[in-house]
């Protein structure tokens, strides 16, 4: 009784004429040109027997025994191998579930165990236990095959040690499969040979495998770099590679689960951080190297109005409102210190508003020993509009203040020309009685109009003094700003009978500041110093002009009294907010700390010095920029 | 004819102590002298003898309490009757002046006749 035979085999002459062999011994036969179309086949056949070349394409013979062994419908098939290659190479065929086994050689040898393999694949035999490789002794080892058997055994041991799964499909089929690649899905290599590969995955990355697989012959396509597709527990990129001339495509599984941990987690400490900088109240701004603005936080943006892609690669010095070279004042005792700070410092917005700041910077280095590269400078900006607001506001309310003590006196002066526009208006009255009376008039009216412009100008002097000005730098002269001064507090000075003698040095005085505070600063000294000499005395005020050790100039006001000093345990004491050794109702305890506040602004120095009995010099200095 | 009485104006201000002696002068009965300041006005005081010296207090150099002093020091001018005429208004230099035996003290600005009433008045007691 004829049988169901499978050849398969990748030599076409081989299986050419095992047919006719077989046919002729009245078998029906069916042939596979490789392990891949067998496995197809095998899925609506059942043969008796099946002959197997050990090597071939897609899917090797001892691939095909295994995967035959584990299909039921097969359990009973005769399994013969039949190779060339175990000449040259020991090979455990029942290892592979085959039953027997031939070594390949010239079809004449063959045949005969062939036909003797036929009849004993018996479904009721009992196996033998030793069963030799038939014919071994008749064919010959070639040196060729070893080196290939070696070279495909070499490959095989790579593909199993690298990190990547690696795939090689036929038809959109398994043909190969390393052990990575079968552990993300969960299974062994043998089990995935022949399957649909697009079958293995959830039903909603089936039409994205699919499409993957559509890769042209000699390209090379990707899915799932931006975002991985989720494997069972895993996360995986893929790569395809569509052979050319063969109908092959190599898929290479790479699993990025760790990587993408790891960028989650990098991801999360950069927003952390991110969000650190971006919630800060203050100004960052990050520059590199050479002063060029890297990054910029949210603050500065809201601050100065500007988009951080718009500040980034400027120069730091294009933020500062006042012409400041950050490479020329700046750079150097940052390089040297590590931090700098500049207590007043002015931001320009983009629409070119002044917003003063605090200013720190510090360098920034990598932490490589012994050699530290610079990697840039962190500048930290401290908005200070609502503390300057403060500061105007305790400005206003120390001249306030002052305006009271200065009010009192400008009154009284104000009646000295009002007694002469009445005795004058009284003299004019009685003149125009008589000829030589109204011959007088000119002269009694143009008096009468000094006087009345003398008690404006009083009257101006001190609504300009108490008026509420914003903070604005101007260039004025500091001898005009202190005889200003002067004739505020003139008749406070006069009525305690303190007499002033004023020394001004033949030179301009001329510098920016702000008039009417330093108005203050000259109004609140000279107020002490009255008070400070009981009963009178005499303030003499000396201006001058000079140059640094580092040669820049300033200017120097003293205003010095003989009054009775102030006690070495009280001068260090002065400055502070709140002191005061006056009684009187009209006295904040602020002059003097809001005075050096001015002086500091305009980055000058208040100073004072003083002996008991000896009198008080009071040293202003200002620069001159 | 009644002799005009004598008045010394010690004051800086000069438009002032002009308009003054004008308006005085204008009444008929009174002759009137000026000082600009202080010293000049204890030397008119002890040459002139004047009736009653009209003082001013805040003056450059030698202040108005620096000349009641020495009018009041000097026995032949001690019996001059003085009024402070000042812009100050302050208690304390009212004290200070009363202290000074200065027998009037007058606040600028005042009406002319306020002030010839208290020329008579301290005129008569000096007498």
């Amino acid at each position: 009784m004829g049988k169901t035979i499978l050849v398969v085999d990748d030599n076409p002459v081989l299986l050419t004429q095992m047919t006719w062999m077989l046919e002729a011994e009245g078998h029906k036969v069916a042939t596979a040109k490789d392990g891949f179309s067998a496995l197809n086949m095998l899925a609506s056949l059942t043969p008796d027997v099946v002959f197997v070349d050990l090597i071939m394409p897609n899917i090797g013979g001892d691939n095909l025994c295994r995967l035959v062994r584990k299909m039921p419908h097969l359990r009973d098939c005769f399994l013969v191998v039949v190779s060339a290659a175990v000449v040259e190479q020991e090979f455990d065929y029942r290892g592979v579930g085959a039953d027997a086994c031939i070594a390949k050689g010239p079809f004449d040898l063959m045949k005969g165990q062939i036909l003797e393999m036929i009849r004993e694949s018996d479904p009721h035999r009992t196996p033998k236990s030793e069963r030799e490789i038939r014919g071994i002794e008749t064919v010959a080892a070639r040196r060729i095959t070893q080196e290939l058997i070696f070279k495909s055994h070499h490959l095989e041991a790579v593909l199993e040690s690298i990190p990547e799964g690696v795939v090689e499909l036929l038809e959109g089929k398994l043909v190969y499969a390393n052990s990575i690649a079968a552990r993300l899905f969960h299974t062994e290599p043998d089990t995935l040979l022949g399957r649909e590969f697009a079958a293995l995955f959830p039903r909603r990355l089936q039409p994205r495998i699919t499409s993957l697989l559509e890769t042209m012959p000699g390209e090379l396509s990707r899915l799932g770099e931006g975002k991985p597709l989720t494997l069972y527990d895993r996360e995986v990129t893929f790569q395809c590679l569509s052979m050319e001339d063969v109908d092959t495509k190599l898929l290479i599984i790479t699993d990025v689960t760790k990587y993408k941990t790891v960028e989650r987690a990098m991801k999360e400490a950069m927003e952390y951080n991110e969000n650190i900088l971006h919630t800060m109240a203050d100004s960052l701004v990050v520059l590199k190297p050479d002063l060029s603005i890297s990054y910029v936080n949210r603050a500065t943006c809201d601050m100065l109005d500007f988009s951080p892609h718009e500040l980034f690669g400027k120069q730091i010095d294009q933020l500062f409102f006042e012409a400041v070279s950050f490479e020329e004042e700046l750079f150097e005792p940052v390089i040297q210190n590590g931090i700098v700070t500049e207590p007043s410092l002015a931001y320009r917005s983009k629409a070119g508003k002044r917003i003063p700041v605090s200013f720190l910077a510090s360098a920034m280095y990598n932490n490589q020993t012994p050699k530290r590269n610079l990697l840039g400078i962190i500048c930290i900006a401290h908005d200070l509009r609502k503390v300057e607001q403060l500061q105007q506001q305790l400005y206003q309310a120390e001249k306030i203040a002052s305006f009271g003590v200065l009010a009192a006196g400008v009154a009284h002066e104000i009646k000295n020309p009002l007694a002469i526009i009445l005795q004058g208006l009284e003299t004019l009255n009685s003149g125009l009685k008589s000829d030589s009376g109204r011959a007088m008039a000119p002269d009694i009216i143009a008096r009468i109009q000094k006087a009345a412009l003398r008690a404006n100008k009083i009257v101006e002097g001190l609504v300009d003094f108490s008026r509420q000005s914003p903070p604005e730098f101007v260039e004025a002269d500091l001898l005009d700003v202190l005889r200003e001064s002067l004739t505020l507090v003139e008749h406070h000075l006069k009525s305690s009978r303190v007499s002033v003698e004023e020394r001004a040095a033949d030179v301009s005085h001329r510098l920016s500041m702000d008039v009417n505070q330093i108005k203050q600063v000259f109004i609140n000294i000279m107020v002490n110093a009255a008070e400070a000499m009981t009963g009178g005395g005499k303030l003499t005020i000396e201006t001058g002009n000079g140059r640094n050790p580092d040669g820049k100039r300033f200017v120097q006001v003293v205003f010095a009294d003989n009054g009775p000093g102030i006690a070495p345990e009280l001068l260090n004491k002065i400055f502070e907010p709140f002191f005061t050794t006056k009684t009187k109702s009209l006295n904040t305890g602020l002059g003097l700390s809001v005075s050096q506040g001015i002086v500091e602004r305009h980055r000058g120095d208040l100073r004072f010095e003083s002996e008991s009995g000896k009198g008080t010099r009071v040293i202003l200095t200002l620069p001159v920029e | 004819m009644i002799r005009k009485k004598k008045i010394l104006i010690i004051d800086d201000e000069e438009d002032f102590s002009h308009f003054l002696k004008i308006n005085l002068e204008n009444t008929g009965r009174f002759k009137v002298f000026t000082a600009v300041d202080g010293q000049t006005g204890v030397k008119i005081t002890q040459r002139k003898k004047p009736d009653v010296v009209l003082l001013d207090i805040m003056m450059p150099g030698m202040d108005g309490f620096e000349v009641l002093e020495k009018i009041k020091g000097n026995v032949k001018t001690y019996e001059i009757p003085v009024i402070m005429l000042t812009a100050l208004d302050n208690e304390g230099y009212r004290a200070e002046a009363r202290g000074s035996f200065a027998g009037e003290y007058l606040v600028k600005p005042m009406p002319l006749d306020k002030l010839i009433s208290t020329i008579d008045r301290v005129s008569i007691y000096g007498q």
